[in-house]
């Protein structure tokens, strides 16, 4: 059986987010000048996702260490953009993210007032990431990056449930073909199966339509996003199972970790889809 | 006995076991009443709920007339617990959940009369914590479940916070069950790592249902024992790797 091993401290697993820092995602989400740029809506959806990484391994009143994160962003460079004490460290222990963010902000959050209206409360948002657009496309060096950092993972993790990698992008890579590094990427494998890579691809455009997790090439639009298709994995079948709960529509088997022209939801779906093995401990 | 989850320190072990009697009972002129618990591995500050559970659950009788009263109990001891009490924001966050345990709450009643060789004993279950009545190394009632195809990661459990006592439906959620004993038989209470392998090595009619139950009935059975028969059956794969107890009451 696959994709069935116990997240634990013998047997941690591991988060690497890819995020495309080229210049366009300085552009809003969905090209609607009110929503916020693609790259502040990603590293803040980013923010929140790390943040409940840790609240998931949060126990009593420590952070276990049930895995390691990384973040590489890829556009004028490619490298990892955790900061501060964590700067140039490819693969963090949860715990250590938990110790270092770069700065923690205050944010105004609506809650229920419980009589029916809202207040507006101060909530603490941790920052361990900031948004960047400057540069190109490099996403195959990116993967090639990625498959690097992940081999050594998986040779000292044999047991562990396998690594599972998101790529958040909003473009075509414009340094070769990235099916070739992605496929020996998501060849990597522990006992318990193959390094899964999610491909999540922001939304430029107003109407363009939303689709999640396609499990057929042919309903795919252009080239790109068939291209982002064959490079995604097949959902494993507890990601199925999450990926229907949360859209409260059934995935067939066949259906890829990919999401095309993601809205402002969909972003934050498909980040939760690609974290729950973690979530749900 | 209890061994905790390989790779957890014993402080880690969310198992507990519980009964107000101190000591060797030598007569039981009055209804024994005990209670164990699983802490739900997921949720924060496990550990600390079952316990509370089981104390204030085995201070009366099973009665599912009063667990919701037992319940509030409980939930408000939690609360009192981290009131005032500064936590780091990852664990306030958590704390947002809520924890969860199951209850297995037992009593064993006295003879009714001196006529009659036994007595009764009644279980109230939530979730899958396990009781086995075992007479001449036969397991001769099992409650609440019967077939280890019906253990999975999603039992029935009790919820430390009471906004989400909807999660417990009252009338499947919470079980009763009672039978008579005899003397010599031997109740179990165990976890549902121990009992999820019980019941499928009895589905197997494997010899090590009876292996285990020779083991259990030598004098010096006790915790050093019981943890290197985990350890045994971990390293073999056929119990999983979790909290693992067992309470054996005999009745002589």
């Amino acid at each position: 059986m696959s994709y069935q091993a116990e997240i634990s401290r013998i047997n941690p697993t591991c988060f690497l987010f890819l995020v495309d820092h080229s210049s366009s995602m300085s552009y809003p989400v969905m090209g609607i000048p009110s929503n916020p740029k693609k790259s502040v809506f990603v590293a803040d959806a980013l923010n929140k996702t790390i943040q409940s990484l840790i609240v998931s391994a949060s126990k009593d009143m420590d952070v276990r260490r049930y895995y390691q994160v990384g973040v590489i962003g890829y556009g004028f460079e490619v490298e990892s953009s955790l900061g501060g004490d964590l700067k140039g460290q490819d693969l963090v222990w949860i715990d250590d993210l938990y110790q270092h963010p770069l700065r923690i902000e205050d944010r105004l959050k609506k809650e229920s007032d419980g009589a029916g209206g809202y207040i507006e409360v101060t909530m603490k948002l941790p920052v361990w990431v900031d948004p960047v657009s400057k540069g190109q496309t490099p996403m195959c060096q990116a993967l090639e990056h990625s498959r690097d950092i992940l081999r050594a993972w998986v040779e000292k993790y044999p047991n562990s449930y396998p690594p599972t990698v998101i790529n958040l992008t909003d473009g075509e890579a414009n340094d070769g073909d990235p099916r070739k590094p992605a496929a020996e990427l998501t060849s990597l494998a522990t006992n318990d199966g193959n390094v899964i890579l999610l491909t999540v691809h922001t939304s430029s455009r107003e109407f363009d339509e939303q689709i999640f997790f396609p499990d057929d090439i042919n309903k795919l639009p252009d080239h790109f996003s068939k291209i982002m298709f064959e490079l995604s994995s097949v959902l494993p079948p507890a990601m199925l199972r999450t990926g229907s709960e949360l859209l409260d529509s059934p995935l067939n088997e066949n259906a890829h970790g990919f999401v095309y022209n993601a809205d402002i939801a969909g972003i934050v779906q498909a980040l939760e889809i690609g974290t729950r093995p973690a979530i749900a401990l | 006995m209890t061994v905790p989850k390989m790779g957890n320190v014993s402080s880690e072990n969310e198992d507990t076991f519980f009964t107000h009697k101190n000591g060797p009972i030598t007569k039981l002129d009055s209804p024994f009443i005990c209670a164990i618990s699983d802490g739900a591995t997921a949720a924060t500050f496990s550990k600390l709920w079952a316990s509370i559970l089981v104390k204030t659950f085995s201070r009366a009788i099973p009665d599912p007339n009063d667990f919701q009263t037992n319940l509030d109990k409980c939930q408000l001891e939690w609360k009192k617990h981290f009131q005032q009490r500064e936590l780091p924001w990852h664990t306030e966050e958590k704390m947002k959940m809520g924890s969860f345990a199951t209850l297995l709450w037992l009593t064993i009643f006295p003879h009714e009369t001196s006529q009659k060789p036994g007595g009764r004993f009644k279980a109230l279950c939530v979730g899958d914590s396990c009781i086995f009545q075992v007479r001449n190394q036969k397991v001769i009632f099992c409650k609440p479940i019967g077939n280890s195809a019906d253990f999975n990661n999603r039992p029935a459990l009790i919820p430390s916070l009471s906004s989400l006592n909807h999660f417990l439906k009252m009338d499947s959620s919470v079980q009763i069950f009672s039978n008579d004993w005899q003397r010599g038989d031997q109740l179990l209470l165990t976890t549902d790592a121990l009992a999820a392998f019980l019941i499928r090595k009895m589905e197997e009619s494997s010899g090590l249902v009876s292996e285990f139950f020779d083991l259990l009935g030598r004098p010096r059975f006790e915790g050093q024992v019981f943890s290197n028969w985990v350890d045994q059956q971990r390293a073999e794969n056929t119990l999983r790797n979790d909290d693992t107890s067992l309470t054996s009451i005999t009745i002589q």
